[in-house]
């Protein structure tokens, strides 16, 4: 009688983890299936390109890219805007380019909820662009503002980075694209891994996947388990850059701080949070952010550093400036990403110090007082125009 | 297979001899390999269930994923069936640095409150729920309080309570609340407040009913039975039973297969109606008695796709009349709430997976949310004329005791309250 209640209570016990794991493995199935699960790189808003890997498609519009009623629209140029932009600012206006990844670009929000969108409603005097391109690291930033930014008059460059974005550079794939790699051969940067090889759909799709798969519980565990007991160590990015990785960063930052100056620009590196990196004071961040200081120090350009602020905030309000998994924004790379309240954070914040920059602040008073003294009645309206439906 | 030829002495290779000939596969190896195939899907489906029980196991019996109705902030109460403990103060309650602070009255509160209000203050007590006790957010940070930072006049009493609902935040209002002086007071409901008045027990502590008795309000359930620990727990356990993938597949395609019809989603019964119209006249009368204004307040959710379906819009509707018929003053952010694009409205909740660890906090508001509600009902408590003058008046009164120096100075408050009566006038 006891063998057989043994039997049975094993067989149910067997029957059930059989059935929790059909119905976890269908659960993943439909979330890795699922249609709305696409992603940036792999969705229909991204194209390959010889020179930086991947750009945003011209002319790209969907109202419900994201979410119900939350848009992603590119212009011309292929820049996250409502409007077109010509080589001369309008009339009255300082123009601020805005250079960066995922997080400037806008992952998960809608256009006129990006941060580099949002310092144009908190100051209608500045004229914002857009030049953020999802997954970016900081050296596909810098060669397409050199591509197409550096040809467009403006009174500031705003070249915003995570600290992920210098773990990117080295790469030469990233999210089953290829990318351009920037190197140093006899005391030049040299672009390498161009043309950037192709790759195929599949690569990208197959790319972008293992993060859904880690859905599965038994994947999520058993990698859990294998970071517990091995946990990953990145001793060189952690410590800051190598001497080769300072030397390119440093000719970089050397060569756009000359762009500037020939625009008659102002140089402003803006160190953003991320989820990953910067909740707490630890990780690969610090030695990143000391670095560049030291940089700007030697290279005369500005900083502003938003993590420090970020740490202060309560974790409550921390948490409340990003995406989340199972929210209603069904876009699955958007989580990790800023959400409307993020993006408004990091406006107000680089705002406020951007004017306290007295070049900055100079340029901005110039040219609202050089409206006010010659501007006829719609000068300069065609150097900024809505795109048309 | 290399054979000799007779008269050549070239070897000649027999082709048919080193061609392998093409066995006919055979029917025990094709169901060999379906069974290898068929055990490698059960070991992994197996697997995975393992693993996912193990996982959703830990989630049940973890220590962090502490609730706040059986926390240790909240204790038995024969009236109300539970109550947050006096002076009750843990500084990482909800998180790292965020802190849960009762006074000497159960209130959520770091001050203690005299009965008459201070000179130059205008008291507000906030009635509701978790969503007005601030579930998951710090002392500060919760609407009723951010009312005293849009302006200084103000001082709020919240006297919110977890899984309270609409019949124990009036209840406990006539008990606690009403004893204080006041000049407004903010009841703020959700709509689940109205269905959790039918229920004898919640979250396993037991609670009171409203009933009508010759058209007058008694309560029943009292002394409200005390439930042992073990009931609060299990049915703690028995909502984060769906950890389980199993559970969680087989209730929503129950769920889709079999959709109950949820009689609460018309709106209120007539006898509902009738209790819940009874507690707004006694509650009214209350007001009267203080000289103070009853203020009505809907809050939004997550639930039901952000209030879109569900039962919400026939209990706005229903509330709405009810105050018309009595003049009570409705603030309805739901409206307000609809609004808003999805991914503000995203960014103004908990979510889980957010590093806020405590279980019961996602769904609530965070500090952006809690931000918002009081942006948004202070813009409508000042629009409102009953509450205008007597702001208005208060106001008056503290800069007539300053002096005549001070006359023209604006006070903190003073701009946004300006603003919006003069977007009010010139509609």
């Amino acid at each position: 009688m006891l063998k057989k209640l043994c039997l049975a209570a094993t067989t149910c016990v067997l029957f059930f983890l059989l059935l929790e794991g059909l119905c976890s493995s269908l659960i993943v199935a439909y979330q890795l299936w699922s249609p709305h699960q696409h992603r940036t790189l792999s969705g229909p808003s991204v194209q390959y390109d010889e020179r930086l890997g991947w750009v945003s498609v011209p002319n790209f519009h969907e109202s419900n890219y994201y979410a119900p009623g939350i848009y992603l629209r590119t212009n011309s140029q292929g820049f996250r805007s409502d409007e077109e932009f010509t080589q001369k600012v309008p009339d009255g206006k300082f123009r601020i380019i805005c250079s960066g990844d995922s997080q400037t670009y806008g992952d998960g929000v809608a256009n006129n909820h990006t941060w580099c969108q949002d310092l144009e409603s908190i100051d209608p005097r500045i004229q914002s662009i857009n030049m953020a391109e999802t997954g970016y690291g900081a050296d596909q930033m810098y060669l397409w503002y050199k591509r197409e930014g550096a040809r467009l008059e403006h009174s500031a460059h705003v070249f915003a980075v995570v600290t992920d974005d210098f773990r990117r550079m080295p790469f030469s794939v990233l999210g089953g694209y290829g990318k351009p790699v920037l190197k140093l051969q006899s005391d030049q940067l040299v672009t390498d891994n161009i043309p950037v090889p192709r790759r195929s759909t599949f690569l990208h799709w197959l790319a972008l996947k293992p993060h859904p798969l880690r859905q599965f519980r038994s994947l999520a565990m058993m990698s859990s388990i294998v970071e517990w007991l091995f946990p990953p160590r990145d001793p060189s990015f952690a410590n800051g850059p190598t001497d080769e990785q300072a030397r390119v960063i440093d000719k970089m930052f050397e060569d756009l701080v000359a762009i500037e100056k020939q625009q008659n620009s102002v140089l402003v590196l803006l160190y953003i949070p991320s989820r990953v990196s910067d909740y707490e004071p630890v990780g690969a961040s610090p030695p990143w952010r000391r670095f560049v200081r030291e940089e700007s120090m030697k290279r005369g350009f500005f900083v502003v550093d938003l993590i420090d602020d970020f740490q202060k905030l309560a974790v409550t309000r921390k948490d409340g400036l990003f995406i989340w998994p199972g929210s209603t924004q069904y876009f699955a790379e958007a989580p990790g990403h800023f959400d409307d309240q993020g993006h408004e954070w990091v406006a107000k914040e680089l705002y406020s110090r951007l004017i306290s920059i007295p070049q900055v602040a100079a340029k901005i008073n110039q040219r609202s007082e050089d409206t006010v003294a010659g501007s006829a009645p719609g000068a300069g309206r065609a150097n900024g125009h809505a795109i048309q439906n | 297979m290399v054979m000799q030829s007779k008269t050549d002495a070239t070897p000649v290779i027999e082709l048919s001899a080193v061609e392998p000939q093409a066995k006919p596969v055979q029917p025990k190896n094709i169901k060999r390999f379906i069974l290898v195939i068929c055990g490698c899907t059960v070991s992994l489906l197996f697997w995975e269930g393992l693993c996912s029980s193990l996982v959703a196991t830990y989630r049940l019996v973890s220590p962090n994923e502490h609730l706040a109705l059986s926390g240790p902030s909240v204790q038995y109460d024969e009236q109300l069936g539970w109550v947050s403990i006096p002076n009750f103060d843990e500084k990482n309650y909800y998180a790292p640095g965020i802190s849960l602070t009762t006074n000497s009255k159960g209130f959520r509160a770091s001050q203690e409150f005299a009965q008459s209000v201070p000179a130059g203050r205008l008291r507000v007590i906030c009635s509701g729920d978790s969503f007005t006790f601030g579930e998951g957010v710090g002392n500060d940070s919760t609407w009723c309080q951010l009312l005293e930072s849009l302006n200084p006049h103000l001082q709020t009493v919240n006297m919110g309570e977890s899984g309270y609902g609409a019949d124990q935040m009036y209840l406990s209002y006539k008990r606690d609340g009403a004893a204080l002086d006041h000049h407004i007071h903010i009841f703020a409901f959700i709509t689940e407040d109205f269905r959790r008045m039918q229920l004898s027990s919640y979250v396993g502590y037991g609670k009171p009913i409203l009933d009508l008795r010759s058209g007058n309000l008694v309560k029943e359930n009292i002394p409200v039975p005390v439930q042992s620990h073990v009931l609060p727990w299990l049915e703690r356990k028995r909502l984060l039973l769906r950890e389980f993938q199993s559970v969680k597949l087989l209730g929503s395609l129950v769920g889709w297969a079999l959709p109950a019809h949820d009689p609460f989603s018309s709106g209120p019964t007539d006898q509902q109606a009738q209790v819940i119209e009874k507690m707004l006249e006694d509650l009214q009368a209350l007001e009267i008695q203080r000289n103070s204004v009853l203020v009505l307040v809907c809050l939004p959710t997550t639930l039901h796709d952000y209030e879109q379906r569900g039962p919400t819009p026939a209990w706005r509707a229903w509330i709405r009349s009810e105050s018309m018929k009595r003049g009570i003053v409705f603030v309805d952010l739901v409206e307000e709430f609809h609004k808003l694009p999805v991914t503000m409205k995203d960014g103004m909740f908990i979510w889980p997976g957010s590093v806020h660890y405590f279980a019961e906090a996602p769904g609530h508001y965070n500090d952006e949310g809690n931000e918002w509600v009081a942006r948004e009902l202070y813009k409508r408590l000042i629009a409102t004329p009953e509450v205008g003058d007597k702001l208005t008046a208060v106001r008056e009164k503290v800069r007539s005791e300053r002096g005549p120096q001070f006359a023209m100075v604006p006070e903190r408050g003073e701009e946004l309250d300006r603003a919006v009566s003069q977007k009010g006038s010139s509609r």
